[in-house]
Order: structure tokens, then sequence, then C-alpha cells
């Protein structure tokens, strides 16, 4: 149960969140086991014209959008025969050993309704499908079949988040026009032919090895314009999700007190938004090459320290791309550090080295008492308004908030 | 200095079986669990206490459940052929760690998830002392191999009984970290086991942490049961 309150220099969030786990032994024998998690979402969105963060607060509150949202997040069984486990249901497969970029988690979408950053977008959603796993001594293997499609959460479309795709399709088509888009769906669609994918894992030496084949729909958006007024101008955004095939590798190794992890992927061809020699919005299809390399190092004191690279190439760099460059390089420095067991202290900078653009993220999280956590977060983004984290500068941010935990036991 | 080889109870006993005797002390062989709670601090008000459940097989691969206090419960580390592995509920996927990180207060990973001295570290016997009319060897344990929770340390051994007394851990440099002193031997069949593990930070002498075992149990564990993919299940 979370209670969260964020503000921008212009609004104010109020956000209620409470996630139901639960787990069922069926059979004594613990080999079958349900697993279902439940979230209830309140969200309701003020705007405060006389807000000051660093100033006096004058109570001038008028409420903007509301939100009730009532999921079964997890629902699925697993089955545990000793070398395999099976499990069906709506679940979340991860396949990456990475923190914070973990690039090869692309099995379930992400949610990205409250940032397009995927530094900060983390939560991934479950879907329906079946996975297989082998348990060998040195091997893994899995296989998970998904009979549909389901895509990445976004805001709706009168959110301000968008507003910096808006505008870059503005600069680039260099026209005068009114930008509408469809609300982007969020719901699970059985299609034909079904997903699937295979892994193979293998622990030798202390590394950690995995390959993969992954076949699905992209779970990033093509948006298909249309005109829709000639006066005034305007066109309107429809998504549409592209079929796509991923290679992938990840790794991860324990060297002397330093833990190092790596994800590549490749992407052989990959729909996206492109501007056209005509200066309109189109789509086309280029290679994607992504690598993410990240070390958490350990220098025997108080102090947790991780740096993190990637880069994401659209390798056919003809093309000039909506809302992003061909290449995009990002590193990123997280500090952490837990005073007195009781006050953590966390520190994120990345910073995009193609156009120098970076964002600061400071977070502080207090044990209050056993059942509750005191937390508190402030995001900034920094660049020109076209750079990578310029665009975001809208997303900037402080949030306080209150979390609980709290566990009943049938026995 | 004393010699590699020492006479004890009319038997010729050389640092490593002197190594496995203390381990034999400590916990059964074989696959066991046992639960461990871990209190920081001297007892007072400012002081927290942490639960865990442990699997172990043959003090090599380890399962550390956390059990008490709530917020924490659903970590998990797993200790799986010289690689730990962490799952939480927040991240919800393995992501490994390195020994050295610390679990609760002075407590390490590794002095939960680590139970035989034996496998992680090679002894030699330093010289015997006298402490409290009761002679002790002094081993002097060095690491095989950087994934050793530390990479030195000296260890005191009761001659008579092959009872560990207490461990001093130094980091790379040879700066002493911590004091760990076993207390609170009491009956398992035919051995007496230390049931309590006091850690003494050697940095900052008021941070004191004692690990106190319990329930300790034989089972039988399944050949893949130490396996990470097997975190989101447990």
């Amino acid at each position: 149960m979370a209670f969260s309150i964020s503000s921008s220099a212009s609004d104010i969030k109020l956000k209620s969140e409470i996630d139901i786990f639960s787990s069922a032994y069926p059979y004594e024998t613990a080999q079958l086991t349900w697993k279902n998690k439940g979230n209830a979402l309140i969200d309701l969105r003020y705007k405060n014209k006389n807000f000051n963060l660093f100033g006096s607060v004058k109570a001038d509150f008028e409420l903007q959008s509301s939100r009730g949202e009532l999921y079964l997040w997890e629902n699925y069984i697993d089955i545990d025969l000793n070398q395999f486990i099976f499990k069906a249901g709506q679940q979340i497969i991860h396949w990456s050993d990475s923190v914070g970029l973990a690039k090869a988690d692309i099995i379930n979408p992400t949610d990205f309704r409250l940032h397009l950053n995927p530094l900060k977008a983390q939560e991934k959603i479950p879907m329906p499908m079946v996975s297989l796993k082998y348990l060998g001594t040195a091997h893994n293997f899995e296989m998970i079949l998904i009979p549909g499609s389901s895509n990445n959460w976004y805001a709706d479309p009168e959110d301000q988040i968008w507003r910096s795709l808006k505008k870059d399709y503005l600069v680039k088509t260099g026209t005068e026009l009114e930008i509408n888009l469809e609300q982007i769906p969020r719901h699970f669609e059985y299609v034909s032919p079904a997903e699937y994918g295979l892994r193979w894992q293998n622990m030798a030496d202390g590394f950690d090895w995995s390959g993969f084949y992954f076949v699905h729909y992209d779970r990033v958006p093509v948006f298909i314009p249309t005109l829709t007024s000639i006066s005034p101008l305007s066109v309107f955004l429809d998504s549409q999700f592209f079929m796509t095939q991923v290679y992938g590798l990840t790794f991860s190794k324990t060297l002397s007190a330093h833990v190092f992890r790596s994800d590549l992927l490749y992407f052989p061809s990959r729909h996206v938004n492109l501007i056209q020699t005509d200066k309109t919005l189109g789509h086309g299809s280029t290679p994607d090459l992504i690598f993410v390399f990240g070390a958490d190092l350990d220098f025997q004191n108080q102090w947790k320290m991780g740096l993190q690279l990637s880069t994401d190439f659209y390798m056919n760099s003809k093309h000039v791309y909506l809302s992003r460059s061909a290449m995009q390089n990002l590193l990123q420095l997280r500090l952490s550090r837990l005073f007195f067991e009781k006050y953590e202290f966390e520190f994120i900078h990345a910073y995009e080295i193609t156009d120098l653009s970076y964002s600061l993220n400071y977070r502080f999280k207090w044990d209050t008492t056993e059942n509750f956590k005191f937390f508190a977060s402030w995001d900034y983004f920094n660049g020109s308004a076209t750079s990578e984290m310029g665009r975001l500068s809208h997303s900037a941010k402080w949030t306080v908030g209150l979390e609980s935990q709290m566990e009943w036991l049938n026995d | 200095m004393a010699s590699a080889q020492v006479t004890t109870s009319n038997s010729l006993l050389d640092p490593d079986q002197i190594l496995q005797a203390v381990d034999a002390t400590r916990f059964p062989s074989g696959d066991i669990t046992f639960s461990a709670t871990i209190q920081e601090g001297s007892g007072g008000t400012d002081s927290t206490t942490t639960k865990y459940k442990v699997s172990s097989r043959n003090g090599n691969d380890s399962l550390i459940e956390t059990v008490f206090p709530v917020k924490k419960s659903g970590r998990k580390y797993l200790f799986e052929n010289d690689n730990l592995w962490f799952y939480s509920s927040d991240i919800q996927k393995p992501t490994r760690l390195n020994l050295q990180q610390r679990l609760s207060g002075e407590v390490a990973n590794g002095d939960l998830a680590r139970t035989k001295f034996f496998i992680d570290y090679e002894a030699k016997i330093f010289k015997t002392a006298m402490i409290d009319k009761k002679k002790y060897y002094l081993l002097n344990l060095k690491a095989k191999s950087k994934m050793a929770t530390y990479s030195q340390a000296d260890l005191w051994v009761e001659v008579k009984t092959l009872a560990p007394y207490k461990v001093i851990y130094y980091a790379n440099t040879g700066k002493p970290l911590k004091e760990g002193v076993f207390m609170n031997y009491k009956r398992d069949g035919s051995i007496q086991r230390p049931m309590a593990f006091l850690i003494t930070s050697l940095i900052n002498k008021k941070n004191v942490s004692t690990i106190l075992f319990s329930d300790i149990n034989r089972v039988q564990f399944e050949k893949n049961y130490f396996n990470k993919d097997r975190l989101l299940r447990f």
C-alpha cells in the first residue's frame, strides 16, 4: 500500500495505490502454486495556479483529472516438477541480469504512463502466456508462448508527456499543425500468429551467459498520421504495432568484489517513425543494435556505486527519426548508501553523451516503523528542447509518500 | 611459530583436519536448514532484529530467506557455485550481488551463506595460546579464491575439543575488520554446537551484531534445488 504526492511546477498529483499479493498452495506437496497480485489505484491530479515549491503554498486546487483502476496484475499457476517448471497465466518474465537499464527484459510491456524516460519506467506489465523451463545443473532452457500481444502503456493523449513528441514532429517537418493522438490501447489482444521465444542459459566458472530469440509485436508504437482537417491543418496519429524478431545475449560475472553485467540485443528489422524526404511523417524499417554494460563497484565501504553505459543504434543512418537521434549513448551513475540501517539515500545521474543533456534523480527512504516507509524523490532533466533529456524537462517533479507492507498468514 | 602438524588427544591432526573439525562443530554436514536471528546493537531500544531461514547443501550452496520483519520478507539470497543472487518483490528477478555486501548490521552475506571455513580458506597453524586456562590453536586462514567473504582471518580453536572460540577477519590490506566470538554452546546429539556468533566491528567497536542459530534440521534437497531460476518460486 502506498500513498504519494508528487508535483511539478504547475500541478500536484495525489496517488493512492494498493498492491495485494497472495499465494495459495492447493496441495501439500507444494508442487502446484497459484499466485496472484491485485492492484487498486486512485490517481487524482490537481492544478494549483498559486503553487510554488519553494515559496508559500496557497490552497487554490482545481481537479484536472481523476483515474480509478483495479487490476488483476499477476495471476498464474506454477507447477514444479523438479527439473521442469511450468507456468501458465498472466505473468512477468525477466531475461536480463541487469538492473536499471535492463534492455533484455523485452517479453513484457513497460508502464510508461508517468514517464517516457526508460530510466524511470521500471514496472513491467504481466501478459497471459505459458512458459516451460528446464533446470539443469549447468544449463537452463526456457520456452514461452504468448497467444497474443500487448504493448507498452502510455499516458492519455492529452497528457503533457506527449508535448516533446509533438514538438519534435513540428520542428522536423517544419509545419504548423494541430496534432491529436489516439488513445494507445492497454489491453491484451489475441492474435495469430502467436508470439514465442526461446532462451538458453549457461552457468560456468562464475559466468552466467544466456542467449535468446524472441518473435513478437513491437511493444513500441509506430504513429500513422491521418489528415483530419485542412483549416486549421490538423492530423490524427493512430498507433500500429509491427511484428519483429530479436536476438539477444546477456552475461553477468562477479570479479573480485565487483559485479559486471551486460545485455546485447539485435533487431534485424524494426519499424520506426521517420521523417520522409518530403518532410512528412512516415515509417520505415531499420536494424537496431542495443548494448548495455554495467558494473556494481564495491570499495568495501558503506557506499554502493553502479555505472551503466547504454547504446541504442538505429543502424540505417540515412533516416531522420521522430523524437530521437539514430545513435543514443547514455552513461548512468548510481550512488546509494544506507545510514543507521534506517535511512536510505540514492542518487542517479544519467548523462546523454550524444547531445550533452542530463538528468538527476535523488531518492530518500526512511523506515519509520516496522510496517511503514516514508519516501521522497526529486527528478530533474536538463538540455536543449530537442535533446534526449531536455525533451523530458516537463517531467521534472518531486514526490513524497508513505508506503506500507502488511502480511496475513493463515497457517 | 607452531609446526605444520600438532598432536592432540593422541591423534595427529593437520590444519585442514582441525578446520574440518571446526566446521563439523558449527553445523552438521550434508543438507541442512536452520534459523538465524540477527540482532543489531546491544539489545537496547535502538537495536533491531532480522530473522532468516537458511537452507544449505554441504555448506556450499545456500538459500537465505528473510522471514522478519514483514517489510523485508520475500527477500532471498541464493549462493550457488560461487555466485550470489538476490531476489526481492521490488525488482522481481534475481540480481547478482557480491558476497562481501552486508546482509544486516555487521553481518555479511557470506557469514550466513558460507557455513564451512574449509571450503573457502586454507589454514596454517600460527601458534598456540592460553586463554582463561584453556589452550587454543591460532589458525591463520587465507582465502582460496577471491570469492571468499574475507581475504584472510585468524581463528582460535580450543585444543581439547576442537571447538571454535573466536575469529578475526581482515581486509585485503591486512587491516582488521571484525571480530567474531562463538558463544552459547548447546548439545546437538553428541556434539556441542555454538548457537550464537557475536560480531564486533574493529573499525567502530560500537557496531555489534549477534547471530542466534536455532532449529537446525537435517534434510534432503533435490539436485536442482539451488538454481537461481527457482528463486521466483521459493
